[in-house]
């Protein structure tokens, strides 16, 4: 941009020239774009201009066409019980499952990257999850969770504690998807923060080993500071996934009983490809894309001042 | 269809709501410590409780919708009393597991000895017959008033379109499915009832019904069944209503209360087509 | 009383056995240089001594006391890494008071003890950058900072000036030696490079492939190299070595037979030769010298001429073999012409086929 500067402020007799050269000089920069901008125009802008103009439509049924409805789509959203009670579960959800998932991910960083016995077993253990499709990771996990034998029941009973029925009550299934995520999600996160260790020079830990920092104040006090930016991505793609990571529950709840464990893009889904009442589906896209937009430049911009960029 | 654990000293199958409960009390087995290691009975509710719940409305002489697919009645005394005596199971009863129940996992659950009867679909029939390590019986549903039992499967569909060759392909091959030859393996393999009357009286099925007898019980209790939720947004109606069932089973909501609310939101969505 | 002792050192790496029976002196207030080629096992040593790494056998002892199973805290020490190791996310006054923050000390104390560091090496109006924003020179001395405020007994230096430029590397050797004055403190500086030993140290500990090859101040290792190891190592330009024969053992001297027939009686010590050993005659470029023809051992044509201004080294093949000559800056020699040779039979050194001095 700063060689436009140059151009005169007042009229200059030159002044063709001068636009002819500053066409000049964008155009070759424009070209070498144009791949991605017609890309990006084509599938994410468009489209989602496009939603948010046929979310002021009802739903065509039948013999009756599309009709529009102003605003009265997410006047529905907002009236529906069912809408509130998916989004206070994916709230519960991301903040449980986001900061579970990450201090996990980070203590199972930390054991790959020390120099403990059977390293390759634990670094396969931990990854294991992450080669599995999610909607297979419901279905081991829906066995685990069956009542009476499953493997939490099994090993529950040998310490005498009571059979449970975790997918299958109110207070517990939003808990029992929880899980799943943590196991699936963390092994991902590990491997970036595996990566951001492994780029901490040794010199750094060892010279503050030698002035005296326990393990403890070695990780606080360099180890953290010096993958805040890992952490920032990885949170970032954890919020994400926390409203768009749905498998598990096709193969495990179908959002049931009741909605217990319903997320809001399952919700979504159900709006729109169970029911076909897509109008009202859209109108839950659009809140779902500026509630992830707001998440995710608001984390951006609260996390920028403290993360350390090296 | 209810089956049975043999370690009892009643033959007989239950006939009736109040007596599969009284069996289901017997059948309820608690260790020393109170926690119960077999109950009397499970009826599988995950997903879609209202299938095998139309069956207990249909017993106690109720009716779920009027048949057009324009009007439900699931707030009528017949359902909310069916809705009532299933979930007095698992609750003032303790004869049931509490909560939602998966399908999967009641075969299992019977074989490991975890329920002492279930209800299930017939399409478990052949696998209850090969897997359950005892010797175990089959019998019509229970119902409250008199007999009732849900309907189930799936359709074909014949495109307005269709015409000439590929409209009579398209016949052919619905004959063909359905014929007895086809009707006979299916059925032997699964359970299922087979879909035409004429597969009974043909010699194979006789000869098979002769050796495993039990795939008849569902077939003579097709007299008692009504038919299955069906109406105009059928996801989203059956959808109102399994949440509620959920709900009740849940022990988020009260029978009555649930159940009238459900029918004010599908009142609100089928009011349109009528 | 040695400020560091050890004695016996061993440590493998599996079974690399990096470091030999290691024993070494290193007196208290002293500047020593532990200098060897890459890879011989000097920042072993150092981090055996710093406590980063154990110790397979034999003792290191600082001001007396054992140190092997201390805690690197425990002994006494601070060290300055090859790379600074300047903590990256904390500004300058962070990383130089960080030890003492460590040490639970008080926000006066800390920021007391960080000018005073800061004020020995003169970055006190760098104390609120990031390292990101300092020259190499300026992070050198925040690590020397950061070292410098615990107040150690010893100083160990990982080749502190290795990532600095040639003109930086002398001004902070300069500054080093100021400070080893000023701090009244014992350090031990690992180097690969000869001039560095040479210029700043007491004394110079020569490491060959995990052993100590010789110790020693450094003119004495300069002029009587126990080995040609040592010979070869100290120096620059390298000593000239030559292929040599003993003609004639006397008492104190041996004639040898260089590759031409040439015939130099050389003063030796106490290893046994006897006549037909083949030896090495190791003599350095400055013990050489450009003769008039007659007075000349041997002649040599000029292949290179390396013009330093006070001196030049002239590159010779001759009859016994390449010779590097340091001879006048103002010599007019040039390639090509024939250079007529002496040596200084005083200052030449004989080894065995082992390598050692005899
Ligand atoms: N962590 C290690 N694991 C295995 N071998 C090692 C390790 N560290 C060093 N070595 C080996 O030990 C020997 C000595 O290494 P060291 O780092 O002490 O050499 P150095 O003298 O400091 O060399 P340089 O001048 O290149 O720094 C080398 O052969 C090296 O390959
Ligand atoms: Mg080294």
């Amino acid at each position: 941009m700063k060689q436009t500067v140059s151009l005169a402020p007042f009229a200059s007799p030159f002044a063709g020239h001068v636009e002819m050269s500053k066409f000049r000089k964008f155009l070759p920069p424009f070209l070498l774009l144009s791949p991605s901008i017609v890309l990006l125009l084509t599938f994410v802008h468009i489209p989602a201009i496009h939603t948010i103009y046929l979310s002021f439509f009802s739903t065509p049924k039948g013999r009756r066409p599309s009709k529009f409805k102003g605003l009265e789509n997410y006047q529905d959203m907002i009236a529906d019980p069912v809408f509130w009670k998916v989004l206070g579960n994916n709230v519960i959800y991301a903040i449980t499952t986001i900061p579970a998932s990450i201090i996990i991910a980070l203590i199972m960083a930390q054991l790959v990257n020390s120099a403990l016995p059977g390293r390759p077993f634990l670094r396969f253990s931990f990854f294991l999850p992450v080669v599995l499709p999610l909607i297979a990771v419901g279905n081991i996990w829906l066995f685990f969770y069956l009542p009476g034998f499953g493997l939490i029941d099994q090993i529950g009973s040998l310490f005498g504690l009571p059979n449970t029925n975790i997918l299958g009550s109110s207070e517990t299934v939003l808990w029992g998807i929880v899980g799943v995520s943590i196991w699936k999600e963390s092994g991902f996160y590990m491997i970036f923060f595996l990566a951001a260790l492994q780029g901490i020079p040794r010199d750094l830990k060892e010279a503050a080993y030698i002035e005296g920092a326990s393990n403890w104040q070695i990780f606080r006090r360099i180890t953290l500071p010096l993958i805040t930016p890992t952490i920032l991505f990885i949170s970032v793609i954890a919020t994400i996934n926390a409203f768009i990571r749905i498998e598990h529950l096709f193969s495990m709840t179908q959002g049931g009983p009741n909605y217990n464990s319903a997320l809001l893009l399952y919700y979504l889904y159900e709006n729109a490809f169970v029911f076909w009442d897509t109008a009202y589906a859209i109108a839950q896209s659009v809140f779902l894309i500026v509630l992830l937009s707001i998440i995710g430049i608001g984390q951006i911009f609260l996390m920028d001042r403290r993360v350390h960029y090296q | 269809m209810p089956s049975e654990r043999p370690d009892w000293t009643l033959r007989a199958p239950p006939k009736t709501w109040d007596e599969q409960l009284e069996i289901a009390k017997k059948l309820t087995v608690k260790d020393a410590s109170g926690t119960v290691t077999q109950y009397g009975i499970r009826i599988p509710s995950a997903g879609f409780p209202s299938w095998l719940f139309s069956g207990i409305v249909y017993g106690n002489g109720g009716k779920i919708t009027n048949g057009l697919g324009t009007a439900t009645f699931i707030d009528s005394p017949e359902v909310i009393d069916a809705l009532e005596k299933l979930v007095a199971l698992s609750t003032t009863e303790g004869v049931m597991r509490p909560g939602i129940l998966e399908w999967g996992a009641t075969p299992q659950a019977f074989f490991e000895g975890q329920t002492a009867m279930m209800w299930t679909t017939t399409g478990n029939l052949t696998n209850v017959s090969k897997n359950a390590p005892f010797d175990w019986g089959v019998a019509m549903l229970p119902g409250l008033k008199q007999n009732g039992a849900p309907t189930g499967g799936g359709n074909f569909f014949l495109s307005k379109d269709l015409s000439g060759d590929e409209l009579s392909a398209t016949i052919d091959f619905v004959k063909w499915i359905s014929a007895p030859a086809q009707s006979i393996a299916w059925t032997k393999a699964t359970g299922y009832v087979s879909p035409r009357a004429e597969t009974y009286e043909t010699a194979a099925m006789k000869a098979f019904l002769a050796e495993f007898p039990y795939p008849i019980i569902a077939k003579n209790q097709l007299q008692y069944a009504g038919p299955e939720f069906s109406t105009y947004e059928n996801p989203k109606t059956v959808g109102i209503f399994n949440r509620a069932i959920e709900a009740v089973m849940l022990g988020e909501k009260q029978p009555a209360p649930a159940m009238k609310e459900a029918q004010a939101a599908i009142e609100e969505i089928l009011k349109d087509y009528r | 009383m040695s400020a560091i002792s050890i004695k016996k050192l061993n440590k493998f790496y599996d079974s690399n056995h990096v470091i030999r029976d290691a024993s070494i002196e290193i007196e208290s207030n002293s500047f020593t240089v532990l200098v060897g080629p890459s890879g011989c096992g000097k920042s072993t040593i150092l981090r055996m001594i710093a406590g980063l790494e154990d110790v397979d056998s034999g003792t290191i002892s600082i001001d007396g006391n054992v140190v092997n199973s201390l805690h690197p805290k425990e002994r006494g020490i601070a060290m300055v890494f090859q790379s600074y190791a300047l903590y990256p996310h904390m500004t300058v006054f962070d990383n130089i008071g960080f030890g003492l923050r460590l040490e639970g000390q008080r926000k006066h104390e800390i920021e007391a003890g960080v000018s005073e560091a800061a004020r020995i090496l003169k970055i006190e109006d760098l104390l609120d950058r990031k390292p990101r924003q300092l020259s190499g020179g300026q992070r050198q001395r925040v690590a020397i900072g950061r070292a410098i405020t615990r107040k150690p007994k010893v100083f160990l230096f990982d080749e502190p000036l290795s990532n600095l430029d040639a003109a930086l590397r002398v001004q902070m050797r300069v500054e080093l030696a100021k400070l080893h004055d000023q701090l009244d403190a014992t350090m031990l500086y690992v180097t690969h490079d000869q001039t560095e030993a040479m210029t700043m140290a007491d004394k110079i500990i020569v490491l060959d492939k995990g052993e100590v090859s010789q110790a020693g101040a450094p003119l004495e290792l300069y002029n009587s190299p126990k080995n040609s190891f040592v010979a070869s190592f100290i120096g620059s330009p390298t000593m000239n070595f030559l292929k040599a024969r003993a003609v004639a053992v006397t008492k104190g001297s041996v004639t040898i037979k260089l590759l031409d027939d040439l015939e130099l009686k050389i003063a030796n010590g106490d290893t046994a030769v006897s006549v037909d050993d083949e030896l090495t005659l190791g003599v350095r470029p400055e013990n050489l010298s450009l003769v008039q023809a007659p007075k000349a051992h041997c002649t040599g044509k000029v292949s290179v001429v390396e013009q330093l201004g006070s001196q030049t080294f002239l590159y010779l093949e001759t009859a016994d073999g390449p010779l590097i000559l340091e001879a006048d800056g103002s010599t007019k020699i040039k390639v090509g012409d024939l250079a007529p040779i002496s040596f200084d039979v005083k200052r030449c050194h004989l080894f065995n086929k082992h390598h050692q001095k005899i």
